[in-house]
């Protein structure tokens, strides 16, 4: 019995005809008489016939025949394990192996890095156990501004004067930052003489002390910067009541000559 | 039982062979290898393009043969068995590395290899294999696998469903409309002189 196929069933046994794979005679006869009687299907069939002498001409490039002398060897090294991907164990391993020296050459630079780095210069203030105030400083790179002028006061206005600091603690000068209201005493030695000068500061300390040469190349300095909390004035005004008239005089003297 | 005892070679049956691994000859597996290696190796070739990604894969495809030999029940050809490991994991290196395999074929941007050809010149076989090569790349992944099952291996539509796990008109209907894309890259190229007059 003669089997009919559709026309979809005809048009897509067309490669399978061109490339002579059907077996089914039906088939053949009826894709035959299709072509024949039908010129779209015709057609289909010339552009199909194109395309399979394009692939019966064209293949791809195959590997040399060596390759499939050692593949057997290669897929046995895999099977018996020489090739497996590694466990999480020894991703671990592998892991340290990376993680060890990453982490050396990071604590080395922060290493390098603080000791390099900038560093702020503290001043430091002592007392002298003997009433006397001596001041240390460090060097600094960091310049201080100057007081306004309206910060500059006298012994006398010691209410304006405000301190964190108990009057029995020893004076020191930290943070430039701070705040404090401060008095500082700056004497000065000049040819052995007795003569001091002395400077009264209220407010920041002056850049140009803190940076004077002679203190930032270490030697001695010839002006000594004496900080003092305010507060301590009254202990000042005590000891020169203490003093005789003419020590009191002599020293006023001074004052007067230092313009102060 | 030994190798020798079994008297087997690269020639024994794959049946005997299966026996004799699962009997613990696990040397006998070095025969099936030997055996379908090209074969192996072209299948997936001919789905990847690429040469060093089938290497991978053929290693792999036979790593899984050895793993699972042991289960196989011979309820169909041993090598369809092969063939549908080798499928599965060449689909699956294509899903993964989304490969162009939907490439559209714009007509209106038709190029030539070298516009100033004439129709009547002839390819050389690297331009021939350049051209497939792009041609089945144009090839969606399933009927890339239908195409080359059919036309290379000449598989039956039978088995080609088998190993789709896909119908057999289904798999008729992927193989024509393959070559149709086939058909459609070579035209929009302006190839279809050319391959006239070779």
């Amino acid at each position: 019995m003669k089997t009919t196929f559709s026309k979809e069933e005809l048009i897509h046994s067309l490669p399978d005809f061109i490339s002579d794979n059907i077996d089914d005679k039906d088939l053949i006869s009826q894709i035959e008489n299709e072509i024949n009687t039908n010129s779209g299907f015709k057609f289909e069939f010339d552009e199909l016939r194109k395309t399979f002498l394009f692939l019966n001409s064209a293949s791809l490039d195959g590997p040399q025949d060596s390759y499939f002398n050692n593949l057997p060897v290669r897929i046995n090294e895999k099977i018996n394990g020489k090739h497996v991907n590694p466990g999480f164990i020894e991703k671990l391993g592998l892991l340290w192996k990376i993680l060890i020296p990453a982490l050396s050459i990071i604590i080395i630079a922060v290493i390098l890095y603080n000791i390099f780095g900038d560093k702020d210069e503290e001043s430091k203030v002592t007392h002298d156990s003997n009433n006397q105030k001596v001041i240390e400083k460090n060097q600094t790179d960091n310049k201080i501004e100057p007081p306004p002028q309206n910060d500059l006061v006298t012994p006398d206005d010691k209410e304006k004067n405000t301190t964190d600091l108990p009057k029995d603690k020893p004076v020191k000068q930290g943070n430039r930052n701070k705040k404090h209201n401060r008095t500082i005493y700056e004497t000065k030695e000049e040819n052995n003489l007795s003569e001091e000068k002395v400077t009264i500061i209220q407010g920041k300390v002056y850049a140009d002390l803190i940076n004077d040469p002679d203190e930032t190349n270490g030697n001695e300095a010839e002006e000594d910067v004496l900080y003092i909390e305010d507060g301590e004035e009254d202990n000042l005004e005590e000891e020169f009541l203490k003093l005789t008239p003419e020590q009191q005089k002599e020293i006023i003297d001074n004052l007067n000559n230092t313009q102060i | 039982m030994n190798l020798s005892e079994y008297n087997l070679n690269i020639n024994s049956d794959d049946a005997e062979l299966i026996d004799a691994f699962k009997d613990g000859e696990k040397n006998a597996f070095n025969f099936l290898v030997r055996k379908y290696q090209k074969r192996v190796y072209w299948i997936i070739r001919k789905m990847v393009l690429d040469h060093d990604d089938a290497d991978d894969i053929t290693q792999e495809v036979f790593l899984k043969l050895y793993k699972s030999l042991d289960e196989f029940r011979g309820e169909s050809k041993f090598f369809t068995y092969v063939y549908k490991i080798a499928i599965n994991y060449s689909l699956n290196h294509l899903n993964k590395n989304k490969k162009i395999i939907n490439r559209k074929v714009d007509i209106e941007n038709v190029y030539l290899i070298s516009p100033e050809r004439r129709a009547d010149e002839i390819m050389n076989d690297t331009e021939k294999t350049k051209m497939l090569e792009e041609a089945i790349e144009c090839l969606p992944e399933q009927q890339r696998a239908v195409f080359n099952m059919r036309y290379y291996d000449n598989l039956t539509y039978e088995e080609i469903s088998g190993i789709l796990n896909k119908s057999v008109g289904g798999m008729k209907a992927n193989y024509f409309h393959a070559i149709k894309k086939i058909e459609k890259f070579l035209r929009c190229h302006k190839k279809f002189e050319v391959i006239e007059n070779n």
